[in-house]
C-alpha cells in the first residue's frame, strides 16, 4: 500500500523519544543530570536518525524489523537511565511505545484534517505538532504518575510484562494491518479512514493497557496494606504471648518469696546468707519493669530486654509510660514491637558487643508527647522512597516494621522521623497531645 | 571547663568512672574538674550548684541517688544527672528527676564515652547565644533563648522575646542569618521561630505562649522533621 503523505518518521522518531521521557521523568535515575542530558541527547538522534534514513523502506519484514531496532533503542535508552528491574526497563519501553504510536498517529491525522483549512500555511504543521505532543505526553505523565512508581516498577513479574507486551504488539499490528493488507475487512480504503482507523486502534490499546496498569497498581497496593496489617497483627500477637509469660514470672516470683520466707529459717547464717544472694541475683534476672507508669509498654520492653540480653545487647530506657495511655493497646504494640525489633537487629551486626547500644526515650515536651528509639550503626543505611532497606534476609516483610509505625503515628496526627547521625540511628516520633484529647 | 561530679560511696567504682572519665578526656582532648561525693546526702545537702554533670549512683548507705536526685533538681534544673545502677528498674523512671540517661554497671567504657559524649554536647550547646539589633534608634542584646518568634511586616521584623517586643528595621533572610544553628525554624513567609517554645502544634498553627504562628502548607512536613531532630538533639 502507498501512502505518499504518512506519518513523517522524524515525527515518530521524536515521539518515541518523548514517550520514553515520560517513563525516566516518573522513575530514580542512576545517572546524574548531566550525563542523563547526555544520553538523552544522543538518544533522540539515534532514534529520529534511524527512522529518517530508513523512510523508504515499504510495509514489510524489513519494516518490522525496523520498527524493533527501534524499540531496542528505547529498551536501551531506558535501562541506561533509569533505576529499574529488566522487567520494568520492558515495561517502560513497552508504555512509550505505544503512547508514542497513539501520539503520532493522533497528530497525524488531525495535520490531515487541519490541511484543509490550512493548506498553504508553513507554520501549521510544527505548531500542531507541538501542541499535540506537548499536550498528549503531559497527559500521560499525569496519568501514570500514580502508577508507574519505583514500587510497581521493581514488582511487575514477568507473566504481567508478557500479558503487556502482547497487547502491545497486538495493538500494533491492528493498527497498522491497513498498510499491509489493503483488502482485508479490517483495512480502510479512504486516506483518512486508514488515520481514523489508526488513532482508534491505538487509542483502544492505549486505554485497555491503562486499565490493566491501574489494576497491577491497586493489586500491588492491597498486597502492601496487607503486610502492614499482618506485621501489626504480629506484633499484637507477640504482646499476648508476653503477657502470658510475664504471669508465669510473676509466679515464679511469689514462689521465690515464699522460698525467702523459708530461708529466714536456716540456722547456718553463712548459708543462709549465700543462698538469699542467689535467689535475689535470679530475681534481678528476670527483671520486671512494672513501673514506667503503662502496662504494654513494660511487658513489651521487659519481653525485649530478654531477647536482649540473649543477643548481648544493651538497652537503656528512661520512660514516662503514663504518657503512652492515650494511645491504644495495638498501637503501643506496634510502634515500640517494631522499632526495638529494628534496632535489634541492627546491632546484633555490629561485632564488639560492648557497642551494641539501644536507648529508648518517651517524655513530654510542652504539648507533644516525643518518642526516641536510638540504636548504634555498624552498617550504613540505604534509604528508598521512604522505606528503610535491612541487610536481613526477609526482605519481603521488612519496612514494613516502619510503615506500620508511620501508619499507626499518622492516626494520632503525628510525625516520625528518622536519620543516622554520629554512629547512631535514631528514631524520632512526635504526637501532638492535644489531638489525642479531642 | 566542664565540672563533673561522681556520687559513688563503693571506692572502686569511683575510681573506674575517674579512670573513664581521663580516658576520655585524652581521647577527646578535652579537660573536665572532677569532683568526688561518697554519698547522696553529701551532695544533696547545702547543694551549691556550680555542677554541669553529675553521676549518680543509685543505690547508697545513707541516702540513695534517686533521692539526692531529687533535691539537688529542686535547685537546680539545669544540672545534667546520669545514674550509674545495677538495678535498670529504678533508673527507668529517671524522668521523674529529669534525668538525662544512666550506665549499668558494671560500666563499660564504650557506653560509658557515648553518654558522656551526649552529656557535653548537649552542656556546650546550652550556653547562651546572644545577638545585637537596631531598634527604637539604639541597639539592643537579644538572647537567642529569650527570643519566641520573629515575624516580618513590610521592612521591619517584629522580635517577639519573653521581655517584650522589639522593631527592627531588617530582613527576614539577614535574621535567619544571625540565628542559624541556635534552634530556629523558618517556618513560612514571614516568620521564624524558636523551636524550643512551641507549645502545641495543630491544623497548620504553632502556638507560642498566647500568640499563634502558622506554618505554611508546604513546609508542614519538614517543620515536623525539624522539630523531632530538635528535641533529639537536646534531649536525647
Amino acid at each position: 500500500m502507498e501512502l505518499s503523505n504518512d506519518i513523517p518518521r522524524l515525527y515518530t522518531g521524536i515521539a518515541e523519544w518523548l514517550g520514553c521521557l515520560t517513563v525516566l521523568l516518573n522513575c530514580r535515575r542512576r545517572v546524574d543530570t548531566g550525563l542523563f542530558i547526555a544520553i538523552s541527547t544522543a538518544a533522540v538522534v539515534l532514534q529520529c536518525g534511524l527512522l529518517v534514513l530508513t523512510a523508504g523502506v515499504d510495509a514489510g519484514i524489513l519494516w518490522v524489523c525496523i520498527m524493533g531496532i527501534a524499540f531496542l533503542q528505547m529498551v536501551i535508552f531506558l535501562y541506561l537511565c533509569a533505576d529499574i528491574s529488566p522487567q520494568g526497563v520492558l515495561y517502560g519501553a513497552g508504555a512509550a511505545f505505544l503512547h508514542a504510536e497513539f501520539a503520532a498517529s493522533l497528530e497525524w491525522q488531525l495535520h490531515a484534517w487541519g490541511l484543509r483549512f490550512y493548506p498553504n500555511d508553513n507554520f501549521f504543521p510544527s505548531v500542531l505538532l507541538v501542541v499535540v505532543y506537548a499536550a498528549v505526553f503531559s497527559f500521560f505523565s499525569f496519568m501514570s504518575r500514580r502508577h508507574i512508581t519505583e514500587n510497581f516498577l521493581k514488582s511487575l513479574t514477568w507473566k504481567e510484562v508478557i500479558s503487556i507486551s502482547l497487547l502491545i504488539i497486538f495493538t500494533f499490528a491492528f493498527s497498522n494491518l491497513s498498510f499491509f493488507l489493503a483488502g482485508s475487512p479490517f483495512s480502510g480504503r479512504v486516506t483518512e479512514d486508514i488515520f481514523a482507523m489508526r488513532t482508534l486502534a491505538d487509542g483502544l490499546g492505549t486505554a485497555v493497557f491503562w486499565g490493566f496498569e491501574i489494576s497491577i497498581s491497586e493489586l500491588l497496593t492491597q498486597k502492601e496494606l496487607y503486610s502492614i496489617r499482618h506485621v501489626l497483627s504480629s506484633q499484637y500477637e507477640q504482646f499476648r504471648y508476653y503477657q502470658e509469660s510475664e504471669e508465669m514470672l510473676h509466679m515464679m516470683q511469689h514462689d521465690l518469696k515464699h522460698q525467702i520466707e523459708g530461708l529466714r529459717g536456716e540456722t547456718n547464717e553463712q548459708k543462709k546468707e549465700e543462698w538469699l544472694d542467689m535467689i535475689e541475683n535470679e530475681l534481678d534476672k528476670w527483671w520486671l519493669p512494672q513501673r514506667t507508669g503503662n502496662s504494654v509498654f513494660d511487658t513489651i520492653l521487659s519481653a525485649k530486654l530478654r531477647r536482649a540480653r540473649q543477643l548481648d545487647v544493651r538497652i537503656t530506657c528512661v520512660a514516662d509510660g503514663a504518657l503512652l495511655n492515650c494511645l491504644h493497646v495495638a498501637d503501643i504494640c506496634t510502634i515500640f514491637g517494631n522499632a526495638l525489633d529494628n534496632a535489634l537487629e541492627s546491632v546484633v551486626m555490629i561485632p564488639d558487643p560492648e557497642k551494641r547500644l539501644i536507648h529508648v526515650s518517651v517524655s513530654a515536651q510542652k504539648n507533644f508527647i516525643f518518642i526516641n528509639i536510638s540504636n548504634t550503626l555498624g552498617t550504613p543505611l540505604i534509604e528508598s522512597e521512604n522505606i528503610l532497606l535491612t541487610t536481613k534476609r526477609d526482605k519481603k516483610n521488612h519496612g514494613y516494621g516502619i510503615k506500620g509505625i508511620k501508619y499507626v503515628v499518622g492516626k494520632y496526627g503525628g510525625h516520625v522521623s528518622y536519620k543516622a547521625d554520629e554512629g547512631w540511628f535514631r528514631l524520632n516520633i512526635l504526637i501532638p497531645m492535644k489531638q489525642i484529647n479531642t | 571547663m566542664l565540672h563533673i561530679a561522681i556520687v559513688e560511696d563503693e571506692e572502686v567504682y569511683a575510681r573506674i568512672l575517674e579512670d573513664y572519665i581521663h580516658r576520655y578526656e585524652s581521647e577527646t582532648f578535652s579537660r573536665f574538674k572532677v569532683s568526688h561525693y561518697s554519698d547522696g546526702k553529701q551532695i544533696a545537702e547545702n547543694y551549691s550548684g556550680g555542677f554541669d554533670i553529675i553521676l549518680m549512683d543509685i543505690q547508697m548507705e545513707k541516702m540513695d541517688g534517686m533521692t539526692a536526685a531529687e533535691k539537688i533538681r529542686k535547685r537546680d534544673p539545669e544540672v545534667l544527672i546520669i545514674f550509674i545502677t545495677n538495678r535498670t528498674d529504678y533508673a527507668v523512671r529517671g524522668y521523674e528527676v529529669d534525668a538525662l540517661d544512666y550506665v549499668v554497671k558494671p560500666v563499660e567504657y564504650y557506653s560509658f564515652s557515648q553518654k558522656l559524649d551526649r552529656a557535653v554536647n548537649r552542656r556546650n550547646k546550652n550556653r547562651d547565644y546572644h545577638i545585637m539589633i537596631h531598634a527604637d534608634g539604639g541597639m539592643y542584646k537579644l538572647a537567642a533563648s529569650q527570643i519566641l518568634f520573629v515575624e516580618s511586616e513590610r521592612h521591619n521584623l517584629h522580635f517577639y522575646t519573653e521581655k517584650g517586643e522589639f522593631v527592627s528595621r531588617m530582613n527576614l533572610s539577614e535574621a535567619e542569618e544571625l540565628l542559624k544553628g541556635s534552634g530556629f525554624y523558618r517556618c513560612g513567609k514571614g516568620y521564624i521561630i524558636n523551636l524550643d517554645k512551641i507549645d502545641s502544634f495543630s491544623d497548620g498553627i504553632c502556638r507560642i505562649g498566647r500568640y499563634n504562628v502558622p506554618v505554611s502548607r508546604s513546609k508542614k512536613k519538614e517543620f515536623m522533621n525539624v522539630l523531632a531532630d530538635h528535641m533529639s538533639s537536646t534531649l536525647v
